[in-house]
């Protein structure tokens, strides 16, 4: 083929894809025009081929005008590609819209029954002073239960404690102190530790439930004192409370403890009278008595050490300002999904 | 305790507000639980002060009366009493107050004058019977302070010398380090001795130590003055007659119990003390008939018993309007005598509630000779001479020695020895000596409750001030808190609840014995309690369920149909363990309703898979391993659609969807899935530290297998041929399409399970793999006449 004739040709095919190029549609298309020009077989690979087999003198010309031919149907593809992703991705987007005002999907997430939260942070704050935890069980000995913290038969401290028997000497137990008497039992001094439990009362109104839950804590060492005693509420206080809440150490009797006393921090909330606010016993607490060392077989002589013990459901009710004892106990879900 | 304000004040010889009274009271440890208004309701009476009397411009009879309250502008009030000056103190019903006849004063107009209130006379407060005037107080009324409040005192058991009026103001003056005295009486006696009169033989020593008692002649029994029908009342008791109401009147005021019995009706006028015969029975003054024990102590004369010692008196003695002569008891009976019988009995009374706890063994003369003479003067006759004493007053205690380094020690204060000292003696104590550190004491006959040195320590704390205690903080040796693997468990399974959407609940431990038949719990092993507080909480729960499926019948009746529920907490047995019982940690876990309401998630009730899966992911978050799931579920579930979960040769619980029968029963309206597993089985067989595994370098290789089985095939089963045939190089096996109709036959499904393989060495090869899978269908084939679903 003369070289004028293939230079005809070249720009013929040139024309022809550009055209073709430009009137494609989709990907589909453009793959076909590409395979159509620069395919093994295409239009112009096989007419490269031609300018390949001419003379020397001939080829310099042809081959760069089938080269700048190449060149620009190269790009037209390219640039026709770019053209038609974006536009399929634009219909894309276009089709996927949602109606984005259409609720998210419903995950559930358990909630923690608020009287599980408030024991935890009673926990987290005397853990984080050194207390270990301990724990015993509900049905318990009338020994351990009453005895052995200086409560024998027949003493009037016993009508505060209003009790379930399982058997003769058999109770649930009326308070967490009896976990004192184990923990003692068990470990020599020193002993710091806290005891969470069920704790159970014949009593039933909206401040009293038959089953509630108490936090016993215990300090035994060398020399602990009252004012060590003082500190550690005071710190549990303002942890619990807020820092600047007031509170006030008031003597008391608890047959397991000497001195005893309870603790009120001043209650600002609903149904408060007159804008001072109201004291309100959050616990109670004294150094152990020695009655109880001596039933341990600790020296009172050697060691001394105090008590507390807080109602979690009374916190609780103070935290929350929930007023009926009740609720946390019939778990309405109305009322647990609230902490 | 119920105290007049103005009664206590009359013991103290100090200025004290109520206010302050309040106050003190409670932060010494005599804790006053409400101080209530004299009165009947509504606005206080308050102290006035007249200021101003003018005429009535339109009648005679009425004044204008010009009043202070202490604050605030004067208060007009019309009057129509004379009786009063400038200056005077009278008490001021203030609109709203209400009066002791009930009526509700208010603020009105008189004959066109208005008037802020009613001034009172003490008629008209049951103060006193006169209706002529206004009734005029004394000094010690301080203008605007309400005219008398009543204290509700909380009195620790230990503090029985508080339980009267004398009591508190003799704590209160020694808070204050002033002194009290009790009321002093003199009257006269008439020449015959009480012993011509009675005869006293105490025959049970032990159980009263000490007994005495005086005579009183020719009485004329009579309804008591109002005064000391108000005193009564104040203190929350009856009035009845003048004699009765003496002896209660120094009960309040003293803190004693007397009892007076008709002289008259006590056989040979002899008096017995001894303990009762067992079958012995008595009629009590309210009309109670006890039948009595060989513990029991009782006042008897030759033929019969005439009192429950301590506790009441019996009908037969009592005093009546026809007594003329009294023999009036005065005695010290041992705490738990009194006690035991009261509990026994079931009798708590004002004097079984003070001997209980024990009284004032010194002082049962001044209570008697209190009693004589307020008889003798509200009814007249004549008291014989002397009292009856058998026993005598008690020997001092042994001192007890306080050591000041100990007290100063154990409080954490600096106290010097006179700080102290001034302390106990203020509180009625004696310091018998004091060298160097140690001080004896003795201690008063009212203060049962101080037998050793921390008791005085806390006498001492107690009057110094809590408050002003410093506050220190103990040095704690630096100890890791030890977590209970019971407690780690416990932690996991709560956290893993919630994260499954699941709410904590906390329900009663104890259940009725009807609700535990339902759930087939076998009687004999169940633990009931002696003194439940009703049939519904008598039984302490041998499982969860039961517990799980009230709180979701609770919640569907309240309409939240969609729960997940789960409680951690213990169910109890009975056993051959510590005191006859076994307590388990133990899950319970239910859910109903529609699996989810959102849009576009299909809607479908949640049924057992649904619990299985909770199961699942807890086996597997407490790293228990080899749990099977076997068909031999609790009868209260669904027969079909339950398991019991087992480890090894343990249950450690099982799953299910409640029975048909008790969804029906419980009228839960939907299915209910319900899991139980035993923590404490699970502590032992849990694997809770973890070990970092290489991430696989090589990638795995994933086939599908569906086979075409027979419907009673078990998937487990399946699942078991694959893991052997299949060998290690298969990593994991899961379960993920059922398909039921269409090409598959009747009585057949399709299970289509993804295999993936992946070797630790090496990409594994096609050949390789395709082999396995060759062995696999080739072993279900030959078990399960399995067919390749094309």
């Amino acid at each position: 083929m003369p070289v004028d004739e293939i230079l005809k040709e070249l720009g013929a095919i040139k024309n022809r894809a550009l055209r073709s190029i430009a009137m494609v549609r989709g990907i589909k298309g453009l793959e076909s025009a590409r395979v159509r020009y620069l395919g093994k077989k295409g239009q112009l690979t096989s007419l490269m081929r031609v300018v390949g087999g001419l003379p020397p003198d001939a080829r310099p010309l042809a081959g760069q005008t089938a080269n700048s031919v190449k060149g620009a149907i190269l790009q037209a593809i390219a640039e026709k590609e770019t053209e038609l992703k974006a536009a399929e991705q634009e219909s894309r987007i276009v089709e996927e819209r949602v109606d984005i005002t259409m609720p998210g999907a419903d995950y559930q997430i358990g909630r923690k029954h608020p009287l599980t939260l408030v024991t935890e942070e009673i926990l987290r704050v005397f853990c984080s002073m050194g207390f270990g935890v301990a724990e015993g069980p509900d049905i318990e000995s009338d020994y351990n239960n009453f005895e052995a913290l200086n409560i024998p038969k027949h003493h009037p401290a016993r009508d505060l404690h209003d009790t379930f028997y399982v058997s003769k000497d058999v109770v649930l137990r009326t308070h967490t102190s009896p976990v004192q008497i184990r923990t003692m039992l068990a470990t020599p001094p020193p002993v710091a530790v806290v005891c969470p439990g069920r704790v159970y009362r014949c009593d039933a109104d909206a401040t009293h439930s038959p089953m509630f839950h108490q936090v016993e804590g215990l300090m035994v060492d060398k020399a602990i004192s009252f004012s060590d005693l003082k500190g550690i509420l005071e710190v549990f206080v303002h942890e619990m409370f807020g820092p600047d809440t007031p509170f006030r150490f008031r003597p008391h009797y608890f047959p397991f403890t000497e001195p005893s006393c309870e603790l009120d921090i001043l209650f600002h909330g609903e149904g408060e009278p007159n804008g001072e606010g109201v004291w309100l016993e959050v616990l109670g607490a004294g150094m152990v008595h020695p009655a109880v060392f001596e039933n341990v077989g600790y020296d009172p002589q050697k060691v001394s050490g105090f008590a507390f013990g807080l109602g979690v459901e009374r916190l609780a009710m103070i935290k929350y300002g929930i007023s009926d004892i009740r609720l946390f106990f019939e778990n309405d879900l109305r009322f647990l999904q609230q902490f | 305790m119920r105290v007049s304000y103005r009664w206590l004040y009359k013991f103290l010889n100090f200025e004290i507000s109520p206010h302050d009274l309040v106050e003190t009271m409670t932060m010494s440890g005599l804790e006053v639980a409400g101080a209530l208004d004299l009165g009947y309701g509504g606005e206080p009476i308050v102290v006035a002060e007249i200021r101003e009397i003018a005429p009535h411009p339109s009648a005679d009879a009425l004044s204008l009366v010009k009043v202070s309250t202490g604050q605030g502008p004067l208060r007009e009030v019309v009057c129509g009493a004379r009786n009063f000056t400038v200056g005077d103190r009278v008490p001021l019903a203030l609109p709203g107050a209400r009066l002791a006849s009930g009526v509700e004063v208010k603020e009105t107009a008189v004959r066109g004058q208005k008037s802020e209130g009613m001034l009172c006379s003490g008629a008209e407060l049951k103060w006193n019977a006169d209706a002529s005037g206004l009734l005029l107080l004394p000094e010690e009324y301080g203008v605007g302070e309400p005219l008398d409040f009543l204290l509700e005192v909380e009195v620790t058991p230990n503090r029985p010398d508080c339980l009267s009026v004398f009591g508190i103001a003799r704590d209160v003056a020694a808070l204050f380090n002033k002194k009290v005295y009790p009321p002093t009486v003199r009257f006269s006696e008439s020449l015959d001795h009480a012993e011509s009169f009675a005869s006293v033989a105490v025959k049970a020593r032990e159980q009263c130590p000490r007994y005495t008692g005086r005579c009183l002649k020719d009485l004329r029994v009579a309804t008591s003055p109002l005064w000391l029908q108000r005193k009564l009342e104040s203190g929350g008791l009856r009035p009845l007659n003048n004699i009765v109401d003496v002896t209660n009147y120094v009960l309040l005021e003293l803190g004693h119990p007397l009892h007076a019995f008709d002289l008259d009706k006590v056989t040979n006028s002899s008096i017995i003390v001894r303990l009762a015969q067992d079958g012995e029975t008595a009629e009590l003054i309210d009309g109670t008939k006890v039948v009595l024990n060989g513990e029991d102590l009782v006042i008897a004369d030759p033929s019969k018993v005439i009192a429950l010692a301590g506790i009441m008196g019996a009908a037969n003695s009592a005093i009546s309007d026809s007594t003329v002569n009294v023999f009036l008891e005065s005695a010290y009976f041992d705490p738990v005598t009194i006690r035991k019988a009261a509990r026994r009995l079931e009798l708590s009374t004002d004097a079984s509630f003070r001997f209980e706890r024990g009284t004032d063994r010194g002082r049962l003369l001044s209570a008697l000779n209190l009693a004589a003479y307020w008889i003798k003067e509200l009814a007249g006759g004549e008291v014989a001479k002397g009292t009856i004493d058998i026993g005598g007053a008690p020997p001092h205690g042994k001192p007890i020695g306080l050591k000041l380094t100990r007290l100063n020690r154990l409080l954490g204060v600096e106290l010097k020895g006179r700080e102290v000292a001034d302390i106990l003696v203020a509180l009625g104590f004696e310091i018998l000596h004091f060298d160097h550190d140690t001080m004896m004491v003795n201690v008063p006959s009212h203060r049962v409750d101080v037998s050793r040195d921390v008791d005085l320590i806390e006498e001492v704390a107690r009057l110094y001030g809590y408050n002003k205690i410093p506050s220190t903080t103990p040095y704690l040796p630096a100890r890791p808190a030890a977590v209970a693997p019971e407690s780690r468990v416990e932690s996991l399974t709560r956290d893993l609840m919630l994260s499954l959407g699941f709410n904590e609940i906390i329900t009663f431990t104890f259940l009725s014995s009807q609700e535990i038949d339902r759930f087939g719990v076998p009687t004999e092993t169940r633990l009931p309690l002696k003194n439940p507080l009703s049939q519904d909480q008598a039984v302490m729960r041998p499982l969860m369920a039961p517990s799980i499926v009230s709180t979701i019948q609770y919640n569907v009746n309240r309409g939240n149909r969609e729960l997940k529920l789960f409680e951690i907490s213990h169910t109890y047995r009975k056993s051959e363990g510590e005191f006859g019982r076994e307590e388990r940690l133990t899950l319970g876990a239910g859910m109903t309703g529609m699996s989810s309401w959102h849009w576009r998630a299909p809607k479908r009730e949640v049924d057992y898979f649904d619990m299985k899966g909770v199961v699942e992911r807890l086996l597997a978050a407490l790293g228990i391993q080899g749990c099977e799931f076997l068909p031999e579920a609790p009868a209260f579930l669904h027969p079909g659609r339950s398991a019991k979960v087992r480890c090894g040769d343990a249950e450690i619980g099982w799953v299910g969807e409640l029975h048909p029968t008790l969804e029906e029963q419980y009228d839960l309206k939907s299915r209910a899935c319900l899991l139980e597993v035993d923590l404490t089985a699970c502590v032992a067989r849990a694997s809770l530290t973890r070990k970092f595994e290489r991430i696989p370098k090589f990638p795995a290789a994933e086939r599908d297998l569906a086979v075409v089985v027979d419907e009673l095939t078990l998937s487990s089963d399946i699942e078991r041929v694959i893991r052997a045939q299949a060998g290690e190089l298969l990593e994991s096996t899961r379960l993920f399409d059922l398909f039921r109709g269409g090409s598959v036959p009747k009585d057949k499904k399709s299970l289509t399970y993804r295999l993936v393989y992946r070797a630790k060495d090496r990409t594994l090869t096609d050949d390789e793999v395709d082999a396995l899978q060759k062995k696999v269908l080739a072993a279900l084939t030959e078990k399960f006449a399995a067919a390749l679903r094309d």
